[in-house]
Formats: C-alpha cells, structure tokens, sequence
C-alpha cells in the first residue's frame, strides 16, 4: 500500500469511526440515524476507492483522492450537526410539529435535522446539500436553548426551504417590483420628502 | 426534483466511476460500463437547454487532449462527439478509451471545482451580526 493510500485510509477509517460512534448515540427521531446511514455509506464507498486506486494511473488516482479529502471535509461538517441535534439543548418537543410544517409546506419526502449550534446565528441548509438532498437542516444557537423565542426563528429558516423548493424569487420579483413601483408613482411627493430632501 | 448541488455530485460520482471503469477495462478486466453509459445519457440530457454547467464542459473539454472549444455551437459539437463514444464504448465498440478517460477525469476535475467554489454555505437569519442591522434581538424574554 502506497503511503497517500495509508494516510487516505487512516483518515476514512477515523471519520467512519466517528460516525459509527454518532449512530450509537440517542435519537429521539429516525432522520439523524438516516442521515449518518448515508454518509457511511458514502465513506465506506470512498474507501473501496481509494484502496483500488493503486492499480490505477496517475490522473485517476490523483482524481480519487481530491474526492477523498472534499468528502472528508464535507462529511466532517455534517455529522457535527447532526451530533448536535443530540444535545439535550435541543427542543425535542417541538420536532414532530415542526416536521409535519416541513411536509405541508415543502412536501412529503421532506427530512429534518435540527441541532443546536455553537453559532449565534441561527442558520438552515435548505434541501441543499449535495449528500443529504433531502434534509432541511436547522441550526439554532445554543446560547439561547432557554428561550422560547428562539424556536420562531426556525420557522424563519424554514422560509428558506419554501423560498427554494416553490421558486419563489420567481414568481415575486415582478410582482414585488410592480408593486413598489406603483406605491412610489402613487406617493411621489412623500417619496421626494422622504429621500431627496 | 434534485436541487442543482446533488445534479452537480451525481454528474462529478458518475464521471470519477467511468474513468475507473475504463481503467478496468484498459487493465484487461470485463467490467461493465455502467457509469460510462449512465454519464453520455445525463451529458445527452444537459446540454440540452442547461447553460449552467457550460463553463464546466468548458473546462473538461479544455483539459482533454485536441477537444478545446472555440465557439459555443462548437463546444455542443465536441460534447456530442464524446458522448458518442461513450455511448458506442458502452454497446461494446472499440475505441480511443485514453481518450475517453482523460475526459472523464477532467470532467470530474472541473466539476469538483466547480462544487467546491459552490459550496453551499448554510443560509442565515433573521440575525445578521454586523452586516445589514437586522438582529434579531432574543433579550426579550418572556417575562
């Protein structure tokens, strides 16, 4: 074994590791588990790869580990997450409502995570990772867990996946556009007031 | 419906795995060529109409040996012509696989760039410190 395979597979087999000790952790809700069975799945085949990339040429191999270091770094991040949405920080309470708002608004096969974070923004990866397509992913600060108004910022975030999945930037922009042009024509002189005085 | 970030890491698996196949092939071994088949179709399908990965098979194409585009129609051309050759690489014709494979790997390449300069950064809100004076202020309690 080549030693970029030994240092490749020493660092795949750590993540994997650490996902598998993710996956012994307690869920209250099946889509974090669902979530880690995904990425193990992308590890292990990342793996395979990189220890069948010996008998392959120089481009192919170079090919296969950028790939590897991109989805150890990306992997990495995720499973944080998802780790986080383990802490008894979290509003456990409020995750199947939550859920059920997820599935009306941006349909059926919509999955939740929702972690608290170590980020006092709240922020939301709306359907929009590459290896979870599926998951609305909510992060809420944890400096924050004892306050009930935290969790509308959620809904905030939420907005986010709606804005997305309906294309909305889509079908607003003209109408916002003809909406505001029509309240500056009807209110000019408040307008002028306002802003070129 | 696959938002484009998941269209984006399909298209960059399906191409790193053809370039294995043909490697396999190249070696001597009867692999069968599923992701160089699956890869000429969704190429088939995205270049119909998509224009947002055009600056991606601009690159691939850029980095495969005598294929550089000069012209947008061009740039359609040279694409039908490598999918071609998947396609009849795939029903079992004998072609130039280096070719094919120097393709795939820079295909591959230029959509890992791609995916790592769009890397989709979580979105945030309603608080955003220090940028345009929206925080959300969570000092109010319930009292």
């Amino acid at each position: 074994v080549k030693a970029a395979t030994q240092i490749f597979l020493t660092k795949l087999d750590k993540l994997e590791h650490q996902i598998t000790i993710a996956r012994l952790a307690d869920y209250s809700y099946p889509d974090g588990l669902a979530a880690l069975e995904l990425l193990q799945s992308r590890t292990k085949r990342m793996r395979q790869q990189i220890l069948d990339a010996d008998s392959y040429s120089a481009a192919t191999r170079t090919a296969i580990h950028r790939e590897a270091n991109f989805l150890i770094v990306r992997v990495a991040y995720i499973v944080g997450m998802i780790v986080r949405s383990t802490s008894v920080r979290n509003a456990f309470e409020l995750y199947v409502p939550f859920l059920d708002l997820c599935k009306a608004l941006v349909g059926q096969d919509a999955r939740l995570l929702i972690s608290s974070e170590w980020q006092y923004v709240p922020f939301t990866h709306p359907q929009s990772l590459a290896e979870l397509p599926d998951f609305i992913i909510i992060g809420l600060p944890a400096p924050e867990s004892d306050n009930v108004l935290v969790f509308p910022a959620a809904g905030h975030e939420l907005g986010h996946s709606v804005w997305s999945k309906k294309a909305l930037m889509d079908s607003t922009r003209e109408l916002a556009r003809q909406k505001i042009d029509t309240a500056f024509i009807a209110n000019q002189d408040r307008l002028y007031k306002r802003f070129l005085s | 419906m696959l938002g484009s970030a998941s269209r984006n890491l399909i298209l960059s698996d399906l191409a790193l795995e053809a370039a294995i196949e043909i490697e396999k092939v190249e070696a001597g071994e009867k692999a069968p060529f599923n992701a160089l088949e699956r890869l000429g179709q969704t190429l088939d399908q995205s270049t119909t109409g998509d224009l947002t990965l055009f600056p991606v098979y601009d690159r691939a194409l850029a980095g495969t040996a005598n294929f550089r585009a000069t012209s947008k129609s061009d740039l359609y051309g040279r694409l039908r012509d490598i999918t071609e050759r998947m396609h009849s690489a795939a029903s079992g014709s004998t072609t130039d696989f280096s070719l094919l494979r120097e393709f795939c790997l820079a295909l591959h390449d230029a959509l890992l760039n791609y995916r790592i300069e769009h890397l989709h950064r979580p979105l945030t809100g309603p608080m955003t410190p220090g940028g345009e004076g929206r925080h959300t202020n969570f000092s109010h309690k319930a009292r």
